[in-house]
Order: C-alpha cells, then structure tokens, then sequence
C-alpha cells in the first residue's frame, strides 16, 4: 500500500493546480480506456477466485487421493494446492488494493466536509480510481466556488449594475429614511444644478425639494414623504434657479434584511413642459366658453325682452332683430375661429395652396371696408405696386387674414384718420402694409397683440368689440406660408401692420 | 335724490347693457350705466344709487375688483349688488357672495327679466324692513308704481359723497 500511496502523492499538484488538464482526464479514460462497462465488480472478481482456489484445492485434493501410492505425485498436489491459494490471496489484495486507499482516505478525514480537499487523489487506470478522483474533483470544486471565486463574480455583477443604474437615464436618488443622499443620478444632479462629479452623500434631499421649511402643506407633503407607506406618488413645485419646475414624485421604501425600511429610493421627473401645456389648453378653454357666453347671453336677453314686450314699438322690435341676427353671426364667426384657433393650437391646420394673385385679394380686402369707413368718415387709401409676383397659398385663410388687418384698422382708427394699404416687393418677399395714424398700440404690448384672447388696452377700453383672435389667426396663417407678420407702432402716433409673404411660396413648415 | 330708485348697471359690452338696461328700466326702475369698473366707481361716489349690477370682467376695473375698493373704504355704505359673470363653474361664487355680501350671483346666458325681478325683490323687501309703510307689493314685471318710493332716500343715506 505504501506504493500506492507514493504514486499518489506524487500526481496531486498536476491534478489540482490546473483546471483544464482535470477536465481532460475527466472525459478521456471514460470514453477510451474503459469500454468494457461489464467488467464485474472488485468483491465479485475475488468471491470468483476463491471459488475457482476451492475447486482446484478439492482437485489437488482428489487427485492425491485417487493414487495413494505415489507419494512424489501427493506432495506435488499439495504444493499445488497452496502455491494455488497463496496466488489467489496475492490477487486479491491487489484487488481490493483501490478500494483499502479510498477507505484509508476516509478514515484519515474523519468523513468531515471541511477536511474534504486534504483527501488526495489516487493513481491507477481502473473505474473506480477514476470514480474516486472524479468525486475528489466534483467535491474541490463546489467549495471552490463558494470560498474563492465567489466575491470575484458578485464584485462583477455590483459593478455592472451600478453601471446601468448611473446610466439610466431617470433622474433617481437613493437616499436614508430620513431623507439623506446616498446616492444620486447623473439627471439628478442636474436637475438640481449639482456637479456631478462631487460628492452628493448626507445632503438633505427634502431640502433640495424646497420641503423643509414652509407652511402646513409643505410640512404635510413632508411628512407624507417621510412617512412608512411603502410606495408614494406625488406631484410636487419647485423653484429652482428662479425657475418653476413641476416634478412628479415617486417615492418607494426599500426593504432591509428583516423587513424594516432601510433607505428610501426616489424618481423624479420633470413634468413642467406637460403642466405648461396642460394649463394653456385649460386657459384656452376657459377663455373660449366666456367668449362664446356672451353672444349666447345677448341672443337670449334680446330674444327674451322681445318675448316679453307686448307693446313693443316698431323701432325697437327691429333693432332687437337687428341685434339677434348680428349676435348670431358673431357667435358664427366666433365658433370658426376657434376651430381654427384651435387647429393651430394643434397643428393640425391644412392649408389647401394654389397659385395665387395678392393684388385682386388685397383690393377685395380693402372694399370690404370702404363702408365701414366712409361711414366713420375715415380716408381708405390704397397705394399698390403695377405687378406683384404670385404667392403660393390658401386663399380663404390669406384674404381672412387680409380682411382682419384692414378691419382692425378701421375699427380702432378714430373718426377721420386715415388708413394706407401699400402692396410691394421686398428682395423675395410680397410685402404688404396696412398703416394707420390710429392710437397706437404700447411698446410692452406689442408682441402680446399677437396672442390669442389678447386685446389691448386701448382696444379693450374702446366700444369696440372684438375677441383677441383675429391677430393670433393672422400671424398663424402668415407663418403658415412660410411669411411673417411685424407691427411697428408708436402711441399717438399709429400702428403699421406688415404681411410678408414668401415669393412662389416655399413654406418653412413644408405645408 | 329722485323717487324711483336707480339702479347703477356697469357692463362692458355695449349690446348687453342696452338690454339690460332697457329690461330694468321697463319695471319701473331709473337706470344709469357705467361701461367699466372705473367709470362705475365713480358713478357710485356722486351717490344717488340704490342698487347696483355689476359684471364680472371688465377692462381696467372688473366687478371684484370694484367690489373689494368699494369695501375697503370703511365709511361707505355701498347699495345692495348683484354681480353678473360669464365664468363657470371655476368661479367659487359662494366666497364671493359671503364676502361682499351680493344679493346675488348670476351666470350668463341669464334672463334680464329675472335680473329685474330680483333688483324689483330687493328694493321692495329692504322698503319693508326699513319698515316704511308701504301698500301690499304688485309682482313684477307687471309695471310697477312706486309710491312707497320715497322712503328710500332714508334707506340709503348719502352714499359716497363725503368719500369721493
């Protein structure tokens, strides 16, 4: 046994230290060197010998019996017999050598795990020393993994989660139960204004959220946020840089080894742009339905005081029907464009372009306010180029548009003043100006004119009527063509409205 | 101070002011009207007005805003006043009744006439408590007489005019 046990010793290094050689000797003896798989067991091979030493024993035996003469032939019989067994004993113990090793072995670790790898493997070419050193192997592995390799790979996952977390791209902070900053996302950061690359750790987020000092709602919103409700949704204003930012707040408690809350992990999202549209559309549908009350309201008052006045005279019967008709058109008129207003809002506005002749369109323009003008006893005058080149546009919405500049002229010039269209060109663009010697519009209100619902304060204190739409819907429709609409005004002195309008028509948008 | 009561109607659309007036004016009632807030207040200071309607939005002065001037000054007894608006729901209407102490709120499309009934109420009730003996009321909108009239100028005491 000695022997063997030198043999061993002697492989171990080469079986342990290198891990692809294990593998190959795994595989190769299995499939080459052992193909008899019906080669009989160790215990049943030596109970066969035995068996076969018996049987020639109780030959030796009979047949020195049978010639009890010959006693050279008796002695050799005997001889025999026991050179027979003497074999047969030397065999067997080589047989049962493998199996005393592994045995051997075992009782050196005293059958504990721990003591496992100091279990050596054996040398021989027989299943079973292939057996015992594939466990040997299958056992150094297991506990390998476990022992070494182990911290390596979870080193590695930590390191390529952490990677993805700074990587998305959600403006995430982790952060203590009472709101400190572990850790913080590049987004974060700068939503927020923070360098990124400084450390962030033990600030307070619930102060960066503006949540720490305020009155009973912020400390309301605090506490909620604070609070052991796993998960919280929020929406939340702050001002930061003197901007206001609307943010969406997802707040969810992380969980600690035993349950308890360990940390808290936030989302916030930026949602000003969405808060911003939203309120414009709800601006825009406030303002709208109060427009569209009043001609309701007035059809109904005058429809009403007709209905009620027995003895209504001539006159103001009709001018009462004068006033329900006109009131109906305006409601008309109203509902068109904020269809439209409201296709712009959208952007959903078609602009159905042909070939068009601005002369002809400017002078419709400008007789259908001629009237309006005579009877306010103001000059109309127009002063237009011979030739203009053709623009390429929706014709409807261009002569709305024309009819609102010259209207609005009309309309808020005094008495007596006077009024010029002027038609031109202007390097590639048809200009055309619509100036009056009006009131005049303020400098700081210049640019909001164009806005919808707006009206001026001059406008706005005059009897005139008017809904704040006409100059939002010309200024659309110009931009529309790929053209411009500019004021130039001084208080006292007159407005000058100007279209500008792209030659042969190349539209910015691509309409 | 004139028998019949006036009532001061500031609105800034020209087409419901004539009506509104001329509806308020058939029940019996003198009207004066004012097209802004501004040109109402000032309205208000010569005194001389019992009751007043106002509309809710109005360039330079809208109806609250008159309303909270009106009740800043705190020696002026401002007329009962009924405040007309074309907001909706989004208009906390009960605040403003408690704040300002409206006789009513009303939202456009609304009925002159029913703007008139309730002025014509409101006149007639406040005649009966400054319990001024007054002969059983007619219902509006019939045409209604007032000779109970007189007794107004001792409910409404000079408005204003050391205010203005």
């Amino acid at each position: 046994m000695a022997e063997s046990y030198g043999e061993s010793t002697f492989s171990v290094p080469d079986t342990v230290g290198n891990p692809e050689s294990r593998t190959e000797v795994t595989h190769a003896p299995a499939a080459a060197d052992f193909p008899s798989r019906s080669q009989p067991l160790v215990t049943t091979r030596i109970g066969s010998l035995f068996f076969l030493v018996a049987l020639c024993a109780l030959a030796c035996g009979v047949a020195a019996s049978s010639l009890p003469q010959l006693r050279n032939f008796q002695s050799m019989m005997w001889v025999a017999t026991v050179a027979v067994c003497s074999l047969s004993g030397l065999l067997s113990m080589r047989s049962v050598r493998t199996l005393r090793t592994i045995e051997t072995e075992l009782l050196r670790n005293n059958g504990q795990p721990t003591r496992w790898k100091t279990v050596r493997p054996i040398v021989g070419r027989d299943r079973i020393t292939e057996s015992w050193n594939e466990l040997l192997r299958e056992a150094e592995s297991s506990s390998s993994i476990s022992t070494e390799r182990a911290p390596a790979s979870l080193d590695q996952e930590a390191i390529t989660l952490a990677r993805a977390m700074r990587g998305l791209p959600t403006a995430w902070v982790i952060t203590d139960l009472d709101g400190r900053l572990l850790f913080i996302s590049p987004p974060a950061c700068s939503l927020f204004s923070l360098p990124e690359d400084a450390n962030h750790i033990g600030r307070d987020l619930l102060d960066l959220l503006g949540l720490r000092a305020g009155d009973d709602s912020v400390i309301a919103k605090r506490q909620r946020f604070l609070s052991n409700v796993r998960m919280i949704q929020e929406r939340h204003q702050v001002t930061m840089e003197g901007e206001r930012i609307h943010l969406r707040i997802a707040r969810s408690r992380l969980d600690g080894r035993c349950g308890d809350g360990e940390g808290m992990a936030w989302i916030l999202t930026d949602v000003t742009q969405q808060e911003l549209a939203t309120k414009s559309r709800d601006q825009f549908l406030l303002t709208a339905t109060h427009e569209l009350r009043t001609p309701l309201n007035n059809l109904q008052a005058y429809a009403e005081a007709l209905q009620a006045e027995e003895n209504l005279e001539v006159d103001r019967q009709k001018e009462f029907c004068n006033v329900i008709v006109s009131e109906a058109h305006r409601l008309g008129r109203l509902v068109d464009q904020l269809l439209t207003v409201g296709q712009m809002e959208a952007g959903s506005m078609v602009a159905n372009r042909h070939e068009l002749e601005l002369l002809p369109m400017v002078q419709y323009a400008t007789d259908q306010m001629k009237a309006q003008a005579d009877q306010k006893g103001q000059r109309l005058e127009t002063d237009f180029a011979a030739k203009l080149p053709t623009v390429f546009g929706d014709r409807d919405k261009l002569q709305a548009a024309l009819v609102n500049l010259v209207g609005n002229a009309v309309k808020y010039t005094q008495p007596a003043g006077e009024i010029v269209v002027r038609c031109g060109v202007q390097d590639n663009w048809v200009r055309i100006d619509i100036q009056d010697d009006g009131p005049g519009i303020e400098l700081d209100e210049q640019e909001k004119v164009f806005e919808k619902f707006f009206r001026g304060s001059n406008a706005a204190n005059s009897e005139q009527r008017g809904n704040g739409l006409g100059l939002a819907f010309t200024r659309e429709v110009a931009r529309m063509h790929g053209g411009e609409v500019e004021l130039h005004s001084e208080v006292g002195k007159g407005s000058t409205f100007t279209i500008r309008l792209p030659i042969g028509g190349q539209s910015r948008s691509g309409i | 101070m004139s028998s019949t009561p006036t009532v001061l109607i500031i609105e800034d659309d020209p087409v419901f002011r004539r009506v509104l007036s001329f509806t308020v004016a058939k029940s019996g009632l003198a009207v004066e009207t004012a097209n802004d807030g501004q040109f109402g207040f000032e309205r208000l200071m010569q005194g001389g007005i019992d009751f007043m309607v106002t509309d809710h939005q109005m360039p330079r002065c809208g109806g609250v805003e008159l309303l909270q001037r009106l009740k800043d000054m705190s020696n002026y007894q401002r007329p009962p006043a009924i405040l007309c608006t074309a907001k909706g729901l989004e208009l906390d209407s009960e605040k403003l009744r408690n704040d300002f102490g409206l006789t009513e709120i009303m939202h456009k499309p609304f009925s002159p006439r029913k703007l008139s009934e309730v002025i014509a109420e409101h006149v007639h009730r406040d005649v009966h408590t400054a319990d001024v003996t007054v002969p059983a009321l007619p219902q509006p909108p019939a045409p209604i007489t007032f000779p109970q009239v007189t007794g107004l100028g001792s409910m409404f005491p000079p408005q204003g005019c050391g205010d203005g």
